[in-house]
């Protein structure tokens, strides 16, 4: 019998870190908890935990620190949850190596998508994923990744993506992407070459190649070249 | 009119005053020394020949260069004439006397009566300035004592190429002078304010975002040093306060956000992972509602506290049609027996914004529209020659007319109808207002009681300049009647229980939508 994943919460909130843990206990996770920075850590070190779910604001050792030490010698997904919102946060939540972040109050729904999510990305095996180049699309989870970094699409967005995903090397042209994506509007619109332009900036983010390719005077193609 | 400018004329107008005044009286004072300087020495010859300590010739020899003498013998000490006739009657060589005949009547008189006479003569234009004295010299023939009036005449013309030189020295002294320090006075203004500029340059781009910079401090102990010291310190501490303000936010919203979400995670928990009777299950589906709602206004009272700590928005090219399709697909959770449409003539609506904060604001206004009652709320989406028009329209109660002008304001509400079911948190509104305002847009409302309500969002549309890209002419042969059929706008349908369950589950998973359904749906 497989066994059953291993989910380290780090939440010096102990109703939350309660119900949190009640919740993943429901959906068949092994939990442990720690209400603080060091002992998150230590725990981490000793158990090597499947996913981590870490609170930022933690005394002794705060989230921020914990998820950087963490990175240093693990690729453990790691998903913050934080009373913080604004940008400069979620930035620095980020680089500092965690793979998700959601912000309090969050729906314990959002969470749980999120944790089946990572664990299938550390475990390939029993995914719908289509790679392409460095580029990995998760159709089940509707989730995309480039190079390990997580990409938040519109769902219009992800769409398209999903089109070229499942027909790779396909060159798709205006009107088919347009029949399928928006099948609610009849053509004159330039949507699909807005939408090709939204993904190529979001997929291009970080200065990767191209992976949407325009083929001239036919449409547009998703390939590795 | 400038400082540096302003300083330089007052005080070139002011040197220019004390040296006119300096000079001036330079002149004066010379032009008085210089004939008073004359006359004196002409005096004293005329004393020393007159009291005899000196010979006629050796006195004479002492008058200033330049003068005019005569030596007129008058007559006998005792039988001295007693009228200017008689005396210039008793002058005997006439020919040389034409000094005594060039003085005036009143003049002789006093030589006469007193001894002495001083006068001013202006003969052909020249000043001559003439002093007479008597005295008793000896006769050479007679051996005797014989009165005799000694006369000098002093050209006025003598002092004057001095004075006139003396003036043309004055005057370029003065106007080099003049230039000197007016020039002086720039230079120094300049120096003393240009550090003061670049002080009021450095303030001006300290804006609210950034209050991190500083103005630059001279070096030295000096009036700009310690403006620029002062300027800091002020920076300091208001850098301070939006710091103190910011990390409050923070603060406020760890510390509120905590409990709503354990309350809400807690209830949500019983009701769906325990067998709780129909009544419990009500009770915490009333928990967590209003936890939930809790959770919203915290939400809404942070957004407002960030907005007016000057927090922008996050731009990018979006399109609206999108972002509404979204937001309705949230509202459709709660919006009950309400039935929201969606309409959009065309797939695609730019402008440059933030998608998130966008959907927040038709969130709000469709949630406003079903807080007072509606039940048909249709959001419009068109794109215009410069703008995109957002209009949210429902038939609810309507609002007075009265209460439109205050609808905008901070936990403002309508009597009536639009409290009654208490959802709002009074903020939706303001929020609305502040990110179209953010967006360079424009917000809204016409009512009329009993109809319905409509709220209009302007967007500027897109400027393809922003997104540095060139969007490229559609290539592709177009079928004409599918444009055709483009214009005749069709509705599309988004109704409230329209979304394929599947669908939303996948959503739900995506992290889009948070739907209290069964968990694990998606793993259909």
């Amino acid at each position: 019998m497989e066994r059953r994943p291993l989910i380290l919460i780090v939440e010096d909130e102990k109703e939350i870190a309660k119900f949190i843990d009640l919740e993943l206990h429901a959906e068949n996770y092994e939990t442990v908890v720690s209400y603080d920075g060091v002992t998150g850590l230590s725990k981490f070190r000793e158990l090597n935990p499947d996913l981590v779910v870490l609170d930022l604001m933690l005394p002794v050792l705060d989230g921020l620190e914990v998820a950087r030490r963490i990175r240093k010698t693990s690729n453990t997904p790691i998903i913050i949850l934080t009373a913080k919102d604004a940008v400069d946060d979620k930035v620095t939540g980020l680089d500092s190596g965690a793979d998700d972040y959601l912000v309090k109050p969050f729906s314990i729904e959002e969470l749980l998508a999120r944790v089946r999510a990572h664990l299938r990305r550390v475990n390939p095996a029993v995914t719908g994923e289509v790679r392409v180049a460095d580029l990995v699309i998760n159709l089940e989870g509707r989730e995309v990744f480039r190079d390990g970094r997580r990409i938040e699409l519109s769902a219009k967005e992800f769409e398209l993506l999903e089109l070229f995903a499942r027909n790779p090397g396909k060159v798709f042209n205006r009107f088919e992407i347009e029949e399928k994506v928006w099948p609610e509007y009849t053509g004159g619109s330039n949507v699909v070459d807005v939408y090709v332009g939204y993904l190529r900036r979001k997929l291009e983010g970080e200065g990767e190649r191209r992976l949407i390719h325009t083929v001239r005077g036919v449409g547009y193609v998703l390939r590795e070249e | 009119m400038r400082l540096q400018l302003q300083l330089t004329l007052v005080f070139g107008v002011f040197i220019a005053l004390i040296l006119s005044a300096f000079a001036v009286a330079v002149y004066v004072l010379t032009e008085r020394s210089l004939s008073a300087g004359l006359e004196e020495r002409a005096e004293l010859a005329l004393a020393e020949i007159t009291s005899g300590t000196t010979s006629i010739s050796a006195g004479l020899l002492k008058l200033p260069s330049d003068t005019y003498y005569q030596v007129l013998l008058v007559g006998q000490p005792g039988r001295m004439p007693t009228t200017p006739n008689q005396f210039k009657a008793s002058v005997p060589y006439r020919d040389n006397a034409n000094l005594l005949f060039s003085l005036p009547d009143s003049a002789i008189q006093s030589l006469i009566d007193t001894d002495r006479t001083t006068v001013t003569l202006n003969a052909e234009g020249d000043r001559l300035r003439v002093i007479g004295k008597m005295g008793r010299i000896v006769d050479p023939s007679t051996q005797g004592t014989v009165e005799a009036a000694f006369l000098v005449g002093i050209p006025a013309g003598l002092t004057a190429s001095t004075l006139d030189q003396l003036a043309r020295d004055l005057i370029a002294t003065v106007l080099i002078a003049f230039l000197a320090f007016t020039i002086g006075i720039w230079v120094l203004g300049e120096r003393v304010l240009a550090p003061l500029r670049r002080v009021t340059a450095a303030a001006a781009t300290v804006s609210g975002s950034d209050l991190s910079q500083r103005v630059p401090v001279t070096k030295g102990k000096d009036e700009i040093h310690d403006l620029g010291v002062a300027i800091n310190n002020m920076l300091d501490r208001l850098q301070e306060s939006f710091e103190t303000q910011r990390r409050f936010t923070a603060d406020a919203s760890h510390e509120l956000r905590t409990p709503v979400t354990a309350i809400a995670g807690h209830a949500s928990y019983l009701v769906r992972r325990t067998n709780p009777t129909e009544e419990q299950v009500d009770s915490l589906t009333v928990i967590r509602r209003e936890a939930e709602r809790m959770g919203k206004l915290v939400n809404d009272l942070l957004e407002l506290a960030r907005a007016d700590a000057g927090f922008a928005v996050n731009k990018e090219p979006i399109n609206v049609v999108e972002v509404a399709e979204q937001a309705l697909k949230d509202i459709s959770k709660v919006a009950g027996g309400a039935a929201v449409e969606l309409s959009a003539p065309s797939p695609l609506a730019e402008v440059f914004g933030d998608g998130e904060r966008l959907k927040q604001v038709i969130l709000n206004l469709v949630q406003n529209a079903l807080n007072a009652g509606a039940k048909q709320v249709k959001v419009t989406v068109t794109q215009e020659a410069k703008q995109v028009r957002v209009e949210v329209l429902d038939d609810g109660s309507g609002i007075p007319t009265e209460a439109l002008q205050h609808l905008f304001e901070r936990f403002y509400r309508v009597d009536g109808a639009r409290s009654g079911r208490g959802n709002g948190s009074g903020l939706g509104l303001a929020i609305v207002k502040w990110i179209v305002q953010q967006h360079d847009g424009m917000v809204t409302v016409e009512s009329s009681l009993g109809e319905g309500t409509v709220f209009s969002v302007l967007l500027p549309l897109l400027d393809p300049r922003m997104t540095g890209e060139v969007k490229s002419a559609r290539t592709l042969p177009t079928d004409p009647g599918r444009t055709k059929r483009t214009g005749a706008a069709p509705t599309v349908k988004r109704g409230a229980d329209e979304e394929n369950p599947a669908a939303a589950a996948e959503r739900a998973a995506a992290g889009i939508a948070a739907n209290p359904g069964p968990v694990g749906s998606d793993k259909n």
